[in-house]
């Protein structure tokens, strides 16, 4: 009950021992409805008041029913901005320690539709070849173009790919990681429609040095991954009647709509085409630098 | 059987063909090797502490040089220094017979395998996607080889990096950018920055000794030679800008003074520091010695940063003695500028002290007004809003001062508010 005193924003000494951070309670979450092309999503997600947190400005989107046309490219930082988003709503959870040890951990979400920055005109996100196709190259966009000085990729995925069961449309969640950039985020995934792809992204991190492991050992990410996982578990998707009659007519011919079982790491570092679909590997760039 | 090993002798590192020769005891040899191979497997730190002792034996050892810390001198004129370098403390003996002799060598044992992580100071370099700032630790302690490049240096409270970026990054803008494009184009570009972490913070009115004598701040030392260095292999990168940010101006003092007392020169770049918290006349000093370009303004200084107002003063001051651009027409304006931002704090002060009288006798007054007279209800409202005339008038000077305070206090949410206009 006296949680709120025992883990408390402020600080006023170190701490360096073993500890579980408390993040916000997820039973007092809210539920969010929006009905993007049609097509209802709700999920829960609480909300957590920071007043003097740099950065934390949590967004929410005012508009209730989206047709998701309005894209900008400012929001995500992709690779030669090949991949466009619409952002939705954002949260920044910040975790603290127990007894004044303030925060020690943080989780933030960041819901979007995105797409590539120049549309595809005969692909459909809703066949999960397509889908599998287009994480890939968003993937690569985001992450896989990042890399040391060496020339090693700087992230690792997606790792932990899950297909989700039951979903109405192509679902996965999966997980990227860098230690270098000490982020880890978990992405949950599915097409809203035949254009757009509607991103969860959630990324959590630890005020602790060294390998995950070792930050792990010092500061738990178990509250912050209950956290997302709740998040995670209370999504609901329910297909607008279009989107049914499409997916009816995609089962003619595609008659399992979930994606693959194993989504091996992607081979890392590598950039997009123009299209923002197609992996580049370096090597190739490169060649094709030297040729032309 | 019995072979006669004899005493260990001291073993030459360096200066055997010329110059003056160091030596090492067998008992720190060890650790040297250990940094030496090091240092040969690239890593940019142990190369610094190898030559920095190398450098011993062209006998440079002159009294301003700030990582020496001179110790007792021992009977027979052998004197004693302590040299801090990253990642580790040397004791050198000065000997009569005008050699050194490396006495002692005390290793951070972790500090190889810290040098990774963001647990030591170093070179980090700042990301902004999906409405957060993350960052990487450069793994050759340089910066992003970019034109127009912008670099802080942050004071030493942040125990994290992602924090740091966050905490930093409206600092940096506003040191850049006018107000009207906040962060718009730093989120675009992204930055660079120098981390001191956990060290707490730096100068200041709490820490008066560091904001007057930066130099004398052995605990960042370490960062500020690996700042030096980092500075040194962008010298050939055009135009880029280290933005000290509140006590990193201690740090960046070192470092200049490290890179101006080495000859080196930094032409082309350009040195700002936002809300200082130690000397800034030092910082100049160093930064004419560097040829960098130091620009018309030096520093942005908020009304609640007592060690920045009195260091403008004496920074204009001295600006005036040596610069040439720089003459009394500038130094009336900096003092102009100075007298305003200090008569914003009495105002400020004095707004807030009226607000409260006015606000009190405002409702006194209404009160007062509708006991005594017994209108109707609405009669009353209309009256206690007549009698807050005043109060209204004074709203734009409440704001004022308000935004101030937040400025100060929280650079952040005053960003916030101010995007909202």
């Amino acid at each position: 009950m006296l949680d709120f005193i025992k883990y408390s924003r402020f600080k006023f000494r170190d701490y360096r021992k073993p500890c579980v951070p408390k993040g916000p309670n997820f039973s007092s979450a809210k539920t969010y409805k929006y009905r993007l092309q049609g097509s209802a999503i709700s999920f829960k997600a609480p909300k957590q008041i920071h007043l003097f947190r740099p950065n934390s400005e949590q967004f929410t989107s005012n508009w209730k029913d989206d047709d998701l046309r309005d894209l900008k490219i400012t929001e995500i930082d992709t690779f030669n901005d090949s991949w466009a988003s619409s952002t939705i709503l954002t949260r920044k959870y910040a975790l603290f320690g127990p007894w004044f040890t303030g925060e020690l951990a943080r989780a933030d979400l960041f819901l979007a539709a995105i797409c590539p920055a120049k549309e595809p005109k005969n692909l459909n996100f809703l066949h999960p070849r397509a889908f599998e196709t287009a994480i890939s190259g968003y993937l690569t966009a985001d992450y896989g173009c990042m890399k040391s000085e060496d020339g090693s990729a700087d992230f690792k995925g997606p790792l932990g790919w899950e297909p989700i069961r039951g979903f109405p449309v192509p679902a996965a969640r999966f997980s990227v990681e860098s230690e270098c950039w000490d982020s880890r985020n978990i992405l949950f995934c599915f097409p809203v429609s035949s254009n757009r792809i509607l991103m969860f992204h959630f990324s959590f991190d630890q005020s602790a040095a060294g390998t995950f492991e070792e930050v792990d050992a010092i500061i738990s990410p178990e509250p912050a991954q209950n956290l997302i996982e709740n998040i995670i578990n209370s999504i609901e998707f329910s297909p607008s009647p279009e989107l049914e009659k499409e997916l009816a007519e995609l089962r003619k011919t595609c008659p399992d709509l979930s994606v693959s079982k194993d989504f091996p790491p992607l081979k890392w570092p590598a950039t997009v085409d123009e299209t923002g679909l197609n992996i580049v590997e370096l090597n190739a760039e490169r060649r094709k630098a030297l040729a032309g | 059987m019995f072979a006669n090993k004899g005493v260990k002798q001291n073993i030459v590192i360096a200066g055997k063909s010329a110059g003056k020769v160091v030596t090492i005891t067998p008992q720190a040899e060890p650790v040297y090797n250990e940094i030496r191979n090091l240092a040969k497997q690239g890593n940019y730190w142990a190369q610094i502490t190898v030559n920095a002792l190398h450098q011993l034996t062209s006998g440079r050892l002159h009294q301003d040089n700030i990582f020496i810390k001179p110790g007792p001198v021992h009977r027979g004129g052998e004197e004693e220094f302590v040299m801090i370098l990253p990642g580790c403390k040397v004791t050198v003996e000065k000997q009569s017979k005008d050699t050194f002799k490396v006495v002692y060598f005390e290793a951070d044992a972790g500090y190889a395998e810290l040098q990774g992580s963001k647990a030591t100071a170093g070179i980090f370099n700042a990301k902004h996607s999906k409405s957060k700032w993350t960052a990487k630790k450069s793994s050759d302690g340089e910066i992003r080889k970019d034109e127009g490049r912008l670099v802080a240096i942050c004071d030493s409270r942040y125990s994290d990096q992602n924090i740091a970026a966050t905490t930093i990054a409206p600092g940096v803008a506003a040191s850049h950018y006018s107000p009207e494009v906040g962060e718009r184009d730093l989120r675009k570009t992204g930055f660079d920055f120098h981390l001191t972490p956990g060290l707490g913070r730096i100068g200041g009115l709490t820490k008066l000794k560091d904001a007057i004598k930066p130099y004398d701040n052995t605990k960042i030392h370490q960062s500020a030679i690996l700042l030096a260095r980092s500075m040194y292999k962008a010298r050939k990168i055009k135009n880029v800008s280290w933005i000290a940010e509140r006590g990193g101006s201690a740090i960046l003092t070192q470092a200049l003074k490290i890179l101006a007392d080495q000859g080196k020169t930094l032409p082309g770049h350009n040195v700002f520091l936002f809300d200082p918290k130690t000397s800034q006349t030092k910082v100049i000093e160093n930064a004419h010695r560097l040829k960098m370009n130091v620009g018309r303004k030096i520093s942005r200084v908020s009304t609640f940063n007592i060690t920045g107002v009195m260091g403008s003063a004496s920074a204009s001051v001295y600006r005036l003695r040596h610069e040439k651009g720089y003459k009394i027409g500038q130094t009336v304006g900096d003092a102009a500028q100075l007298g305003a931002l200090l008569g914003t704090g009495a105002g400020l002060a004095t707004s807030v002290a009226g607000v409260a009288g006015i606000n009190i006798g405002a409702i006194a007054g209404g009160v007062g007004v509708a006991g005594a007279a017994a209108v109707p209800a609405i009669g009353a409202f209309l009256k206690a809003l007549s009698q807050a005339k005043p109060y209204i008038k004074n709203m734009k000077s409440i704001g004022d001062a308000a935004m101030a305070v937040t400025e100060s206090v929280s650079p952040r949410i005053h960003n916030k508010i101010k995007s909202k206009f």
